[in-house]
């Protein structure tokens, strides 16, 4: 049995609660990608091999609001196919979910916008696939632009931008969003530190307001700073959890004794 | 804090979503259209803000063909159609109508691809958004053809209206194959280069640069299940003819429409859940 339904689901509380989620991928060894091999494959009668992964293995968590919840571990270790699932952009194969309130998935810099749009018509644009009204963005528009300091660049097109600008905007289209759970995978790798110390103020406010942020970067140091609570994730499950301080200490001694150990055996 | 759940036996998973927007039926179609207007606005500026021309360039090229078509069937092959601008232009504006928006959907959710990967909203209107674009420069052509075209003499009549539903039958056409081809392309990335050559030969044996008249009586019949025929006579009937589409083109497009946009649905429908792992 699925584990029992929290008490905490008041309403407007924001609610993210995997449970024994488990996540399959069916890697088609040789899966056509194109029309011509699959009509060859099928005169052939070449039946193509399947690999199973399961990306995703026994995942529970259920954070609570205003908590931020570092997702840590090696790169494919499942972290950003758990944020998919609360996204609502994968299905589990297995598992409940439960998630209540509006999700806003933050994209790395200018993944979601147009190059040849300007940067207003890409907030337009962002913030209707985000799920806001258009009355919504008109509202914020100021302050979304405010915020990302681009009252002089905000009318021209995107594909001028550095990385830094896109990176400014697009975080700050997310963050006016008032989204009720945040999930930050991997985007600030671009930024300055002062863009970075502003983004960490940013995420703790929004906590504070009794959001729910789900956070994943490499950067041991950030997500120190950031997040209060650590999952520590190897091959789609959950090895380790705690406070962040003290878990990320382990992850990196860990790290780096083991870069030791295959660099001593490689010489 | 972390009871694991027992296994599962059944592989059902369960997922809940609720978004505090999601109840409201009247506001979440509201969002839907705005989100529909945003995207469509979107690909009609991507389309003309880089080329000098902008607009214009989209109907120069329907006129250039039409002038060079129009010296090989009228002079060097000595064909007497008589109107033949009217009749070439008529047909072939929709047809560009169709061109455009089954070529460019194909590779819509390749250009938003870390969108469909991260963002859950409604993927339909990427493909919708394509098809509402050329429905929008459709229009506009019509109007400024027409306009330009004033100078062969055109009388406005009442079976113009006629133009509406065939639009709206070739715009339901085209959504159907807007969403299938969105989703095939995205497993199967030759289905535009296949698609392209299709519509090529397509573009001959339909009635697009000459009338149905002209073809030989006994290939004539096989012309009537072609329902790009029966939508481009249909527009034809209306200009230079200044009649009412026949009933069976009427009838066979509607039909045909239809069964095209359910098909393309039920496809859309069927594959576009594991469109982000594709991706």
């Amino acid at each position: 049995m699925p584990s029992t339904q929290p008490q905490s689901a008041r309403r407007g509380q924001p609610v993210v609660e995997l449970s024994g989620v488990w996540k399959r991928y069916r890697r088609h060894h040789d899966r056509p990608a194109r029309l011509k091999d699959a009509l060859l494959q099928r005169v052939l009668g070449h039946v193509h091999q399947v690999e199973e992964t399961w990306a995703v293995r026994d995942f529970t968590m259920r954070p609570e609001p205003g908590e931020i919840v570092g997702l840590i571990g090696p790169n494919g270790c499942g972290k950003t196919t758990v944020l998919s699932i609360v996204a609502g952009v994968l299905e589990p194969t297995r598992g409940s979910v439960r998630v209540e309130g509006r999700v806003c998935p933050m994209l790395q810099a200018g993944a979601g916008f147009h190059r040849d749009l300007t940067g207003l018509e890409n907030i337009y644009l962002s913030g209707a696939i985000l799920g806001m009204s258009r009355r919504e963005i008109e509202r914020k528009l100021d302050d979304i632009v405010h915020w990302a300091g681009a009252e002089s660049w905000v009318d021209t097109p995107v594909r001028t931008f550095s990385s830094g600008m896109l990176m400014r905007l697009g975080f700050s289209v997310a963050a006016h969003m008032e989204p009720d759970v945040l999930i930050v995978d991997e985007i600030l790798a671009t930024g300055d530190e002062a863009f970075r110390a502003r983004v960490r103020h940013r995420l703790r406010r929004e906590a504070e307001a009794g959001r729910i942020i789900l956070f994943v970067s490499h950067y041991m140091e950030e997500v120190q700073m950031v997040c209060d609570r650590v999952l520590w994730m190897e091959e789609g499950q959950i090895i380790r959890e705690g406070p962040a301080d003290r878990l990320v200490e382990e992850y990196v001694r860990q790290g780096r004794e083991q870069a030791e150990f295959n660099g001593g055996g490689g010489m | 804090m972390t009871e694991r759940a027992p296994d599962q036996a059944a592989e059902g998973a369960r997922a809940a979503f609720r978004r505090p927007d999601s109840g409201d039926g009247i506001s979440r179609v509201r969002r839907l259209m705005e989100l529909m207007a945003i995207l469509t606005v979107a690909q009609l500026k991507a389309r003309y803000r880089r080329s000098f021309l902008g607009f214009l360039w989209s109907l120069i090229m329907p006129l250039v063909q039409i002038v060079v078509i129009g010296f090989v069937f009228q002079s060097l092959l000595q064909h007497d159609i008589p109107n033949y601008t009217l009749v070439f232009l008529t047909a072939l504006v929709p047809w560009i109508y169709f061109n455009d928006a089954t070529l460019a959907s194909c590779p819509v959710f390749l250009k938003f691809r870390d969108v469909v990967k991260k963002i859950a909203f409604p993927r339909w209107a990427l493909p919708m958004s394509i098809v509402l674009s050329s429905l929008v420069h459709f229009s506009l052509s019509v109007v400024i053809l027409f306009a330009v075209f004033a100078v062969v003499p055109v009388r406005f009549t009442a079976q113009f209206w006629w133009m509406i539903p065939l639009t709206l039958m070739l715009t339901l056409m085209l959504s159907g194959l807007a969403l299938m081809f969105s989703v095939l392309h995205t497993y199967y990335q030759d289905v535009e280069y296949a698609l392209t050559a299709l519509i090529r030969m397509f573009y001959f044996v339909t009635p697009i640069m000459y009338p149905t008249e002209i073809v030989p009586e006994q290939y004539q019949y096989w012309f009537l299940f072609n329902p790009l025929a029966a939508i481009a006579e249909g527009f034809r009937s209306i200009l230079p003819d200044y009649s009412m589409p026949a009933p069976e083109h009427l009838g066979f497009a509607a039909g045909f429409s239809v069964l095209c946009f359910i098909f393309g649905v039920l496809i859309f429908r069927r594959m576009q859940g594991q469109l982000p792992e594709v991706l």
